[in-house]
């Protein structure tokens, strides 16, 4: 059956919440209007309102609310509508829920699940299309995901609220209506794990969320050239499964590394750094990174000239075969 | 048209920066064809004649003998004849500019049409029939999901992408551009992951046959299979011409008495020369000032009773041509085999020694040096894979070594890789040596001459021939014992030659 993502997180919301009552659904507008994107349909008529609910317009008082019942031994799986809204829960993110498991010495369990859309591609206005996943990266305590098709999306969903650290998961937004043949429920690679979307020999694409599609399509474009590129999907931003990533840069000696986000300090910097670290003598080109740029998201008109596209993907594997 | 073109002195390889003016080969006024040499140019590796890329009358030399010139400086100025088919130098001047201009103008067509083609026309990035309102949700905030990537730009493909202008300042740099990159060589992860498992120094084959010098796996390939030991005197021996690199001296020299041969490495030396120390001289004092300096080396020595060895080897000859080789077996090749047994028995002597690594590896592969005394001065050639060879081989590849040797024609591959030489000053008569081991090998077998002398067999004195074997050996790698035991060895299987025949 064909699956979009956004019908595959419904439905790992949906089988979620039935499996266990202790899970809560909140963030705004996702109990009545079942979310913008339609990610929390149905939810609450199921559900009920004491379990899927809408809140006010407060993303810091969203999070700690889940920190709070998830220290009561609720697993709620909090929404912020958009990425950009995440930073005014920034502070509730890193200084707490992030760090509650560890000053607790282990003690309190926080299976959070913060469901931030995020990425670019999709026309909307400032604040709608941030890459914020660095921050979180950058901050111990938290798990940072991000499924690449509608299969890993239900699967990671699921792992995500089962897991009782706290979770960020990111959702690429423009493939929220990409389509994958999948029965669901479907349970994929632990969500920790990077995974070979497309094997390849030439050189190592290493994408997440929105890009794995982005770096599949560079693959089949590159086939007409007779470059053999093999994508990583990483899943799994923090931890990050260098071993994937460096056992394939092993077996192609070239590396790209794929994100919406700009560049400096992006999630590309630390699997360039990793990469060189442990596949050193491996390494017949230098490791590129096709990336957004060092500047704010552009304008909904520009942003195609702004996103990493596949051509931005094959200059650089172009310029990686130079060496 | 004619037009003074100058020459500048051009990249002479391996690195090397200034070359000497040996001598011209051309006078100012001559007219020169394509490809004629120009002058012959002395590094610190070899004499090289350096060919004219013009056709032309030769205005000026730019240098005398004994002037250096830096690699990149002008040699000499041709004034170039309009030949027929021959392309306007205006023309070729202005090439480069149009190429790049019109690389570049392709590059912005490329760009253009990609560019078009996502959203169809520019402006319009929009497209909602991307979503399917039946089956999925209508997003309430932005325009949907663009088509970021649907189309594509054709590729330029491979490396000639980055040469828009690099293809187009090809022409120029060729004559123009002479850079010789300094400081330390550059190479790839990998190819330094190979240099150093084939324990190839890079700075060995710095700079490499890459673009800017860049070290490639052929480079290191090809260093390894000629080996790190001699590898510096390699490159002048290939390049050196036949003909002699001195000067043609002023006055009459010393060449041996009436109807004697000339001496081999007396090179035409007087009393009162003053020498430079360059050009393969050079090589040799730093490799002998390593070797000394690195290497903590100690000798044992072992006189032989070699008689037998001594008439084997007209047998064998004899036998050799008899079945069409021709080839003399000379009591060298036969030491030479004594070595390379007594080798494999005491492999420490056939070692390299890593001090950073911290290690010492034992060579599986025995290439066997032979000091060859040559005008140009002391050169090692070996012999690849000695311990596979029959003594037939052995005595013919020492034969053809020596021959190309003296002839200056060795190889890279034939100076270099090394692990273990054998010295033959019996040759110029000598007895007793101190051989200095060719850095970085593990030892060297020195050979005195084989010469009649009492000697006491059964308690009786008899005249037997007579040759003394010393060992020089790294004692960081090898300790007496074995290098005590190997020379004994090396003795014992000479003055039984029968024995060669159990292991080989």
């Amino acid at each position: 059956m064909a699956v979009t993502m956004a019908q595959a997180l419904n439905k790992a919301l949906h089988d979620a919440m039935e499996d266990d009552d202790r899970i809560l659904v909140f963030g705004e507008d996702v109990g009545k209007l079942g979310g913008v994107f339609r990610i929390t349909d149905a939810l609450q008529n199921k559900y009920g309102e004491e379990r899927v609910f809408d809140t006010p317009l407060a993303e810091s008082a969203i999070i700690g609310t889940a920190i709070g019942l998830a220290m009561y031994g609720y697993r709620p799986v909090p929404e912020i509508q958009f990425d950009g809204f995440s930073y005014p829960a920034f502070e509730q993110i890193v200084s707490h829920l992030a760090k509650l498991r560890n000053r607790s010495r282990g003690t309190l369990k926080l299976p959070v699940t913060v469901r931030i859309p995020f990425g670019g591609g999709i026309g909307a206005v400032e604040h709608h299309s941030e890459s914020p996943e660095t921050y979180w990266v950058h901050t111990a305590g938290l798990k940072v995901v991000a499924p690449g098709n509608p299969g890993d999306a239900y699967s990671m969903m699921r792992e995500a609220i089962a897991s009782d650290d706290p979770v960020i998961f990111l959702e690429p937004k423009r493939r929220y209506w990409m389509k994958e043949e999948v029965e669901l429920p479907v349970e994929r690679a632990p969500m920790d794990r990077a995974v070979i979307a497309h094997e390849g020999t030439d050189v190592t694409v290493v994408a997440y969320g929105p890009m794995v599609k982005t770096a599949l399509e560079a693959a089949e474009a590159a086939a007409d050239e007779d470059w053999s590129l093999e994508v990583v999907d990483m899943r799994s931003l923090s931890p990050m499964d260098t071993v994937t990533i460096v056992e394939s840069v092993k077996k192609t000696g070239r590396c790209i590394v794929v994100h919406e986000a700009g560049r400096t300090l992006g999630v590309g910097a630390e699997v360039a750094a990793r990469v060189q670290e442990q596949a050193f003598y491996h390494l017949e080109a230098p490791i590129f990174r096709a990336t957004g740029f060092d500047t704010p998201y552009p304008p909904a008109k520009l942003e195609e000239y702004w996103l990493p596209n596949a051509d931005r993907i094959l200059d650089f594997v172009e310029k990686s075969f130079e060496y | 048209m004619a037009q003074v073109r100058d020459f500048l002195l051009p990249d002479l390889g391996e690195g090397l920066e200034e070359g000497e003016i040996l001598e011209w080969l051309v006078e100012v006024g001559e007219t020169i064809e394509l490809n004629q040499n120009l002058a012959v140019i002395e590094t610190a590796k070899a004499a090289v004649e350096v060919p004219s890329p013009f056709a032309g009358k030769v205005v000026e030399r730019l240098g005398e003998p004994g002037d250096t010139l830096q690699v990149g400086e002008p040699m000499v100025r041709i004034e170039v004849t309009d030949v027929a088919g021959d392309v306007d130098l205006a023309d070729v001047a202005a090439a480069p500019a149009e190429g790049l201009a019109s690389a570049e103008a392709a590059a912005v067509d490329g760009g253009g049409t990609g560019d078009e083609a996502p959203g169809g026309v520019h402006g319009e990035v929009v497209d909602r029939s991307i979503l399917d309102a039946d089956e999925e949700p209508q997003p309430l905030v932005g325009y949907g999901q663009g088509k970021g990537g649907a189309t594509r730009r054709r590729r330029r493909g491979g490396k000639q992408g980055a040469g828009g202008n690099g293809q187009a300042s090809d022409q120029v740099s060729r004559q123009t551009q002479l850079e010789i990159p300094e400081g330390k060589p550059l190479a790839k992860p990998p190819v330094r992951k190979l240099a150093k498992d084939l324990g190839v120094d890079l700075y060995d084959v710095f700079p490499g046959s890459g673009p800017d010098g860049i070290i490639t796996r052929d480079d290191v390939h090809a260093a390894a299979s000629a080996g790190p030991a001699a590898r510096e005197e390699a490159r002048p021996a290939e390049a050196r011409p036949a003909a002699p690199a001195a000067p043609a001296a002023p006055t009459p020299v010393f060449h041996g008495t009436a109807g004697e041969k000339p001496v081999p490495g007396f090179r035409g030396r007087q009393p009162g020369e003053v020498e430079p120390i360059r050009g393969i001289r050079k090589r040799i004092v730093e490799k002998m000032e390593l070797s000394r300096r690195d290497i903590p080396e100690a000798t044992t020595s072992r006189t032989a009773d070699v008689t037998r060895l001594w008439e084997l080897r007209k047998e064998l000859t004899e036998q050799a041509r008899d079945e069409g080789f021709d080839v003399k077996i000379t009591p060298f090749a036969l030491v030479m085999r004594a070595a390379i047994l007594a080798l494999r028995r005491f492999p420490t002597l056939n070692a390299r020694i890593d001090r950073e690594a911290g290690e010492i590896a034992l060579l599986e592969h025995i290439n066997l040096g032979v000091a060859v005394d040559t005008d140009a001065g002391l050169l090692v050639p070996n012999v690849k894979d000695a311990h596979t060879k029959s003594t037939l081989q052995l005595a013919l590849e020492l034969h053809e070594l020596a021959a190309t040797a003296r002839a200056g024609k060795l190889t890279p591959a034939q100076l270099t890789g090394g692990t273990f030489t054998v010295n033959n000053y019996g040759a110029f008569g000598n007895d007793f040596g101190d051989p200095i081991i060719n850095h970085p090998e593990a030892g060297i077998l020195g050979v005195g001459a084989m010469r009649e002398r009492p000697w006491v067999v059964d308690g009786e004195l008899a005249v037997r021939r007579v040759c003394t074997f010393t060992l020089a050996f790294d004692h960081r790698v090898c300790d007496g014992g074995e290098a005590g035991r190997f020379v004994t060895y090396v003795g014992d299987l000479c003055e039984n030659p029968s024995r060669l025949l159990l292991h080989t």
